[in-house]
């Protein structure tokens, strides 16, 4: 296991290891990195504390991916283990993308907090989700009262708009390509509706996929209701409405929820430029911070 | 699982330790062939649209070990860069990391003969690395980037214009050509002919697929109809897999790396 090792400096944060593996989840082999903390010569919090991370999907989870596994890393020099993993049919996992329905998701989501507890001793996982992964993680946290705190990074409140989203940026490509001959909007949803897959943007769009999550409805009964802090990130100055509706859902259903808005650069979008979007890896010390201080006031 | 294994590795580069996956073949099935996939620039061991993965996936199905890895600075392998042209392009040109990889995948599975995978910059890296590496016998070239003459990009590739800095690395690539000549280095070109830079390798290199001399071509073109750069649809992707998945098997039939 790599492990690196913390400054001198004990007010600085610590280092830690990280360790890629497989691990069972129903009848699929998924793929994940443990980050631990590690600091030679210095206690670890006790008891151990950890986070699983819940990935957006698609191209958002592609774009995404470094600045969560920096993260991940900011977390872990800071006492905490996080586990951060691929879905089903995602990133490394077995499985199509086809098969990666909400449902899977959250069985999925459930087997990762398992093996944080396994392979770390964490006894009350906390969560954090960023986008599509927000909305994961807030169900998840809805379907398992022994969760900890949940954190969710611009959570997707209306599936069925994101995906009409794709579904509009997949039809223009392709009439684009096409000279005008290509599917339309209405071609995709009669194909999804008749239980057939559909090529959006290059991702395999399963039709029992596209049922689970564009009828999801984050509605107090279906929500946790541990701490929860709902985070949006942009320039606006204030939080989108939504998110304040989602905040308040999880007061309705007994729980603290907090929503706040960081003004940094959105991460998971497709820049449409190399250097631009390594840039977007950068720059996100006001997320990483706010997020940490949160979770170690919550814990 | 079917078709063979998948196996998280890590493998050091100086202090930084990078990430990937190992596919390994029944011992049934396995050719004693290995492919390494070059990623080039920031794109992640999963390929642009995951297409790495299933490549890898349907190469171990037919017997071949494939190591896909993160280079250093991006997806879960640990490094930094900070000056981002020199990255974009260093990556491209490099072929110390694949060597490495090379290396690391004969150390771990004892293949005798490897191969470079590569799209886009990773298309570059495996071409360079096929001609220089001395542990390397054959390369499948991805939608390569092509420089006109004079070095500008061919029309609908301007956008790879904008990158101040950038120098040209079709010197790199006039010099790899040669070294195929020499017994038992193939390369495979492969393109969508909806992406600009096909267009441009024919209208710049298309001599080279023609045999000379009574001497046989190393070099084999395959085109994808309707594909764009990137293949972004799978079923693209799919024809691709076919062609270069054709292509190897046709190698290995014809015992061409004996």
């Amino acid at each position: 296991m790599a492990i690196h090792e913390p400054p001198d400096d004990r007010s600085q944060p610590g280092g830690y290891a990280e360790e890629p593996f497989f691990f069972e989840s129903a009848v699929h082999r998924l793929f994940g990195v443990l980050h631990s903390p590690h600091r030679a010569g210095q206690p670890l919090p006790i008891p151990p504390r950890g986070v699983v991370l819940c990935s957006p999907l698609a191209e958002e989870k592609g774009i995404a991916h470094r600045p969560l596994v920096l993260f991940a890393r900011f977390l872990a020099s800071h006492g905490f283990h996080v586990f951060r993993f691929d879905y089903r049919g995602t990133g490394d996992s077995q499985g199509d993308f086809e098969e990666t329905t909400l449902s899977a998701c959250l069985t999925d989501t459930a087997r990762a907090v398992q093996v944080l507890r396994e392979r770390a001793g964490v006894e009350r996982p906390m969560l954090l989700g960023l986008r599509l992964g927000g909305t994961v993680a807030a169900l998840a946290a809805g379907a398992d009262p022994s969760l900890g705190p949940v954190v969710l990074w611009e959570p997707v409140t209306d599936p069925r708009s994101y995906y009409d989203q794709f579904f509009r940026m997949a039809v223009v490509a392709e009439q684009l390509r096409t000279g005008g001959a290509g599917r339309t909007r209405e071609d995709l949803a009669r194909d999804l509706a008749d239980g057939r897959a559909v090529d959006v943007l290059g991702f395999i769009l399963g039709a029992q996929a596209y049922r689970e999550f564009s009828g999801v409805e984050l509605i107090p009964e279906r929500l946790g209701a541990g701490p929860t802090l709902v985070l949006g990130l942009g320039r606006s100055p204030k939080p989108r409405p939504e998110l304040e509706a989602l905040a308040e859902a999880h007061r309705r259903r007994g729980g603290a929820a907090e929503v706040i808005q960081v003004p940094e650069r959105p991460f998971w979008g497709d820049p449409n430029n190399a250097v631009r979007e390594i840039a977007s890896w950068w720059g996100h010390e006001g997320l990483f911070g706010r997020t940490l201080a949160w979770f170690e006031a919550a814990v | 699982m079917p078709g063979g294994t998948e196996r998280a590795v890590r493998f050091r580069i100086g202090a930084d330790q990078l990430i990937g996956i190992l596919h390994e073949p029944t011992a049934e099935s396995a050719r004693g062939t290995g492919v390494v996939f070059a990623t080039g620039g920031i794109r992640t061991r999963i390929g642009p649209y995951g297409q790495y993965l299933r490549y890898a996936r349907e190469l171990c199905r037919q017997g071949f070990h494939c190591l896909r890895v993160d280079a250093p600075g991006v997806g879960d392998s640990e490094g930094e860069f900070h000056d981002l042209l020199e990255y974009w392009q260093g990556t491209v040109e490099n072929c110390e990391l694949s060597n490495r990889l090379v290396d690391f995948l004969v150390e771990q599975t004892g293949v005798q003969r490897i191969g470079v995978l590569g799209l886009c910059g990773g298309a570059v890296n495996a071409f360079i690395a096929g001609g220089e590496s001395p542990r390397v016998s054959f390369a499948v070239v991805i939608s390569l980037p092509v420089e006109m003459p004079g070095g500008a990009f061919p029309e609908g590739a301007s956008v790879y214009q904008e990158f101040a800095g950038r120098h040209s690395i079709a010197g790199r690539l006039e010099e790899a050509f040669p070294r195929y000549r020499l017994p038992d280095r193939r390369a495979l070109f492969l393109f969508g002919d909806q992406d600009p830079f096909y267009s441009g390798f024919m209208g710049r290199y298309s001599g080279l697929f023609e045999d000379s001399g009574g001497v046989a071509s190393p070099f084999t073109l395959s085109v994808v109809p309707g594909a764009d750069r990137v293949f972004a649809g799978q079923a693209w992707q799919e024809a691709a897999c076919r062609a270069f998945t054709e292509w190897l098997l046709d190698q290995e039939d014809r015992g061409v790396h004996e």
